[in-house]
């Protein structure tokens, strides 16, 4: 009894002297509004005209994926980083509030703070977000302040109804053809094959050397759309027949007889892979490249920077690798696709106060400059602002890959108006297909029961 | 149970087992209960709460997704039962015997793997079972025979059988420091009076031990189907429910509709399904464990 | 029975039961030591090679996560919070179990099926009620927002484990404790809890290990970094297409190497404690 009764002594002492440090430093909850009331002199100034809200001490509450960590790797954090450190030194008076969380977390967290209509300031967007608060009037309507036709998806992807929410932080593409332009050449190509019928004639070079021809990583689901299928859907089945689809008027299915197609004509790629594609992973898959393993890899435009990170293990490598647009089953040119990944709109709580109004305005616009872009083109990746490029400092590939993009048409994946549950639902069947345990006709099946499930 | 009168005064047990009660309520009932009235609407946050009734558990049965996950979930409970607590009783046994060198050491660094997180155990196992460098395929190799090489954790139909190893591996541990502590509460002298009968070791532990410790294994029974029935963190990582939804489980496919698609009734809807279905395999395992001496709580 | 002679299938049999353990274990400690042994490497060291040999005693993961990240500051977020969570699960899954065990009480069933309930409910499911909840109360963001509901989830399974042991206990203790005059309080705790230890020591470092790798939680109820637990530390290194195993590995190492000496140091007594009680009978 007396020992118990020490340490429970011991126990409520600790935590009181604990409570009484921690207490007077525990924050509020995050939509707090920490702003002095706004002075009297300032008024309802315009957003264009006195800018009073420079002077004032404003706090904006912001959440995200890009910590430090990812900036290390991850060009488009570290480029972000830079925007938004060169805000907070313009407007020092504007105190940022940031929380940087691991990518699946972030939205997470997003998911219970909408739920519970305490988001922050400035709120971070993904697709299923977004159509998760557009309706709700949660987002704050920022259509006047900026020009649609300055951007790469003259802002679509947060609009709704007419009316802008918010502003894209990432533009990427996803289908390029990385290959290993010394293989290849020993394969008998100087140029990386237009056809897949080609590609598959090749395919016994690469096994008589054990090595896949083109890697496949579609750990995360939506490599299979993204690197694969989407441009396969425009080929097959026609871009007017994607357009319907996103229309949502019923003049395009599913289950259509050339998606179908599409599907079949997807899976003669098989050989081509290496066995263990429904496990592998891009960053594995971009280090087998790197390392000479493999003849090729389809994925997006942040490998580049990857295999240039691989240059000191395996000095070379970043000028032998290249980058073409993928074959097509016809011989027609490929459509190059798109995402507007994330973006970031902002609380309609910001407008109860003026001041804080347009501090949050202003630094959505400062986002929405084109210096976040520019910041990319540097390293050869590219925003959501079409930029002039300084090629001079860029390797071969990625002077290749932003030839491949600009001449080729940009096209969205096709889930960027589809709900979430139909985008999941692409992903997963998808990787069943191809895994051999559902039929074509069954995938197509499955994917349309989802896609009328959500029709309006 | 004691002699009525050596039970304390009323007040004094309600003063023990008041707090507590009341905790327990406000964090894990009453959320429970707000989660089954949000499996009533269709919402992603409360600002817009739509009524649905019973849709979203009409779309619950029909969504052929749920069937599948439920099915995995059974899958390992039954794997897991054996796998997890069989194997943990045998190596009890075995650490509880006479002849054991190391017990002590052997029964801290089974427990071992319980400390990992799931990351990390899936994360290990994803590698073992690696289709290029993973150690058995390297093993096989090595043996020559590399056609029984496979990616298992891509396939639909090895999928499950690969990933139950690992939830057995790390939660023998767990099985094992419940049942020897149990184990200690045995008294020597009832092995000794056996051996001097001529009991074998299998003898004593099936007829002795066994019984001997039933109540404790109901609780590591309990502990094994409800931990598998909310599996999650272990399917995330080694597979995603991947592929496709081949070993997707409930608590998986709960957190994708909740938390990827915010489709919050849906997931409230997905999560009483869980509860539901938890008790009633919970209920029926303590009718087959049931006996005679009626003092199972 | 000491004297007795040992035969050649004596022997077999016990060399058998010492080398199935001995393979166990080692298939324990291997996945920690290449943890460690992983952390030594960098990014593109690890992407070259998965299993092999570091090739230097490379400690600069070490050095990056401890200067980069307030480690220290969660490591002692969640030791205090552990350790508040500890004591509250451990004194009343002690004082609950036993009275599961010992009386017959008008609420027994119901309240015992009250606790049986936890196992049937998926954490994820009370996410976003109890942000909700908590959120109209006041009680997110705080240091000791998590406490309670972890508490909550962790209960259950000490009275449990309590609950079984006792009814193992002969009656003839308390009956004993009763006729010398004993408050029944004062045979609680100076009688009955000696002879518990072991059970509660398992329970403790059952509910010690749920709560310092305890995430959902954390992640939901912590919106401020200051307040954060070492588990979410690890979220950092997951970026959305690239993951920095080897950085995240350390950071799993730093976590996990607190823990794991307190659960080595403890389990000596854990050894004594159920020395004891098997001589106690």
């Amino acid at each position: 009894m007396k020992r118990l009764k020490k340490s429970a002594v011991i126990l409520i002492v600790l935590c009181l002297i604990v409570a009484s440090t921690a207490c007077s430093t525990s924050g509020g909850s995050v939509s707090q509004d920490k702003n002095p009331p706004a002075s009297s002199t300032g008024g309802s100034a315009e957003a264009s005209g006195e800018k009073d809200w420079t002077k004032e001490e404003i706090h904006l509450s912001i959440i995200h994926e890009h910590t430090a960590e990812t900036a290390v790797t991850v060009a488009s954090s570290r480029m972000y980083l830079r925007v938004q450190d060169e805000f907070a030194a313009a407007h020092p008076n504007v105190k940022l509030d940031v929380t940087a969380l691991g990518s699946s977390e972030v939205f997470e967290r997003l998911t219970v703070l909408a739920a519970s209509d305490e988001l922050p300031d400035v709120v971070y967007l993904n697709n299923a977000v977004f159509d998760a608060v557009k309706e709700d009037n949660m987002l704050l309507d920022v259509t006047e302040y900026f020009d649609k036709n300055f951007y790469r998806d003259n802002l679509r992807t947060f609009s709704y109804n007419g009316a802008v929410y918010g502003v894209p932080i990432k533009y990427t593409t996803y289908n390029y053809m990385y290959y290993n332009s010394e293989l290849w050449k020993e394969a008998g190509y100087d140029k990386f094959p237009s056809t897949w019928d080609e590609v598959l004639k090749a395919n016994e070079f690469f096994k008589s050397k054990g090595i896949p021809t083109i890697l496949f990583a579609n750990k995360l689901s939506w490599f299979a759309l993204a690197s694969y299928f989407n441009a396969i859907m425009h080929e097959i089945c026609g871009t007017e027949w994607v357009e319907a689809i996103g229309a949502k008027d019923g003049s395009a299915s599913f289950t259509d007889d050339r998606l179908v197609e599409a599907l079949e004509k997807f899976a003669t790629l098989r050989p081509l892979w290496n066995p263990d594609f429904i496990s592998a992973d891009d960053q594995w898959a971009v280090a087998e490249l790197a390392k000479g393993k493999a003849g090729a890899h389809i994925s997006g435009s942040w490998v580049a920077g990857s295999i240039k990170a691989h240059d000191k293990e395996n000095p070379g490598i970043a000028d032998i690798i290249r980058v073409a647009p993928v074959p097509t089953f016809t011989g027609v040119a490929p459509t190059v696709d798109y995402a507007v990944p994330q973006g970031f709109g902002l609380n309609v709580k910001v407008a109860k106060d003026e001041m804080k109004k347009q501090a949050a305005i202003a630094f959505l616009q400062f986002l929405g400059t084109d210096r976040y872009s520019r910041y990319m083109a540097e390293v050869g990746e590219m925003g959501p602002v079409e930029v002039n490029v300084d090629m001079s400092g860029l390797k071969p590939m990625q002077q290749d890959m932003f030839a491949v993009m600009n001449s080729h048409k940009n096209v969205p994946q096709i889930t960027y108006n589809l709900h979430a549950s139909v985008a999941r639902t692409i992903d997963a069947s998808l990787a069943s297909f191809l895994s051999g345990s559902i039929t074509a006709k069954e995938c197509a099946a499955e994917i349309q029961r989802a896609y009328e499930a959500q029709l309006p | 149970m004691l002699n009525k009168r050596l039970q304390p005064r009323q007040l004094v047990m309600t003063a023990y087992m008041l707090p507590s009660f009341l905790v327990y309520f406000g964090m894990l009932i009453v959320p429970l209960i707000m989660a089954v009235t949000f499996s009533f609407y269709k919402f992603s946050n409360i600002k817009n709460l739509k009524f649905v009734g019973l849709d979203n558990y009409k779309t619950l049965f029909a969504d052929k997704y749920v069937w599948m996950s439920l099915k995995n979930n059974l899958f390992l409970i039954v794997v897991c039962l054996i796998g997890q607590i069989g194997i943990a009783f045998v190596l009890a046994c075995f650490l509880n015997s006479r002849y054991i060198r190391f017990a002590g050491l052997h029964r801290t660094v089974m427990y071992f793997p319980v400390t990992l997180s799931a990351v990390v155990v899936g994360y290990i196992w994803s590698m073992v079972f690696d289709y290029q460098y993973g150690m058995i395929a390297y093993l096989l190799r090595a043996l020559g025979y590399a056609d029984i090489v496979k990616p298992w954790l891509g396939q639909s139909d090895t999928v499950m059988f690969f990933v139950c190893i690992p939830l057995i591996w790390q939660y023998i541990g767990f099985h094992l420091v419940i049942i020897l502590s149990a184990m200690t509460s045995i008294d020597r002298s009832v092995y000794e009076m056996a051996e001097i009968d001529g009991a074998s070791g299998f003898r004593k532990a099936i007829s002795i031990t066994l019984p001997l410790i039933r109540n404790t294994l109901s609780v590591c029974v309990m502990l094994c189907i409800s931990a598998n029935m909310k599996v999650f963190d272990h399917i995330i990582a080694m597979t995603n429910g991947g592929p496709g939804y081949a070993s997707s489980v409930l608590a998986v496919y709960t957190y994708k509709i909740s938390f990827n698609e915010m489709n919050l009734g849906y997931g409230s809807a997905l999560s009483v399904c869980i509860f539901v279905v938890t008790a009633a395999i919970f209920l029926l395992s303590r009718l087959i464990l049931s006996n005679k001496k009626g003092e199972i709580q | 029975m000491k004297g007795m002679k040992k035969s050649l299938g004596d022997y077999i049999k016990i060399i058998l039961l010492n080398i199935v353990p001995i393979l166990f274990s080692i298939s324990c400690v291997i996945p920690v030591i290449w943890l460690f042994l992983s952390t030594l490497k960098t990014s593109a060291q690890f992407e070259a090679s998965i299993i092999a040999l570091p090739k230097s005693f490379n400690l600069e993961n070490y050095k990056y996560v401890f200067e980069t990240t307030p480690i220290s500051l969660y490591i002692w977020n969640t030791l205090r919070n552990t350790a508040i969570i500890l004591f509250l699960v451990l004194f009343f899954g002690f004082t609950n179990g036993y009275f599961f065990a010992r009386f017959r009480f008008k609420l027994r069933s119901p309240l015992f099926g009250f606790y049986v309930s936890n196992l049937f409910i998926p954490i994820h499911a009370l996410l976003v009620p109890t942000y909700i909840m908590f959120s109209f109360i006041g009680l997110t963001n705080k240091w000791y927002s998590t406490i309670l509901p972890v508490a909550s989830i962790e209960l259950p399974v000490t009275i449990f484990l309590v609950n079984s042991y006792v009814s193992t206990i002969p009656k003839e203790l308390e009956e004993a404790a009763a006729i010398d005059g004993s408050s029944f309080s004062r045979t609680l705790f100076s009688i009955i809890l000696p002879i518990v230890t072991p059970v509660l020591v398992t329970a403790g470092i059952i509910a010690f290990f749920h709560c310092w790798n305890e995430f959902s939680y954390s992640l939901i109820l912590f919106n401020k970094e200051k307040l954060y637990t070492i588990s979410l530390a690890l979220t950092r290194f997951k970026g959305e297409n690239r993951i920095d195993y080897p950085k995240m590995m350390t950071a799993m190492t730093i976590t996990m190497f607190p823990a794991l000496m307190l659960y080595v140091s403890f389990s000596k007594q854990i050894i004594k404690g159920m020395v004891a009680g098997a001589i106690k009978g």
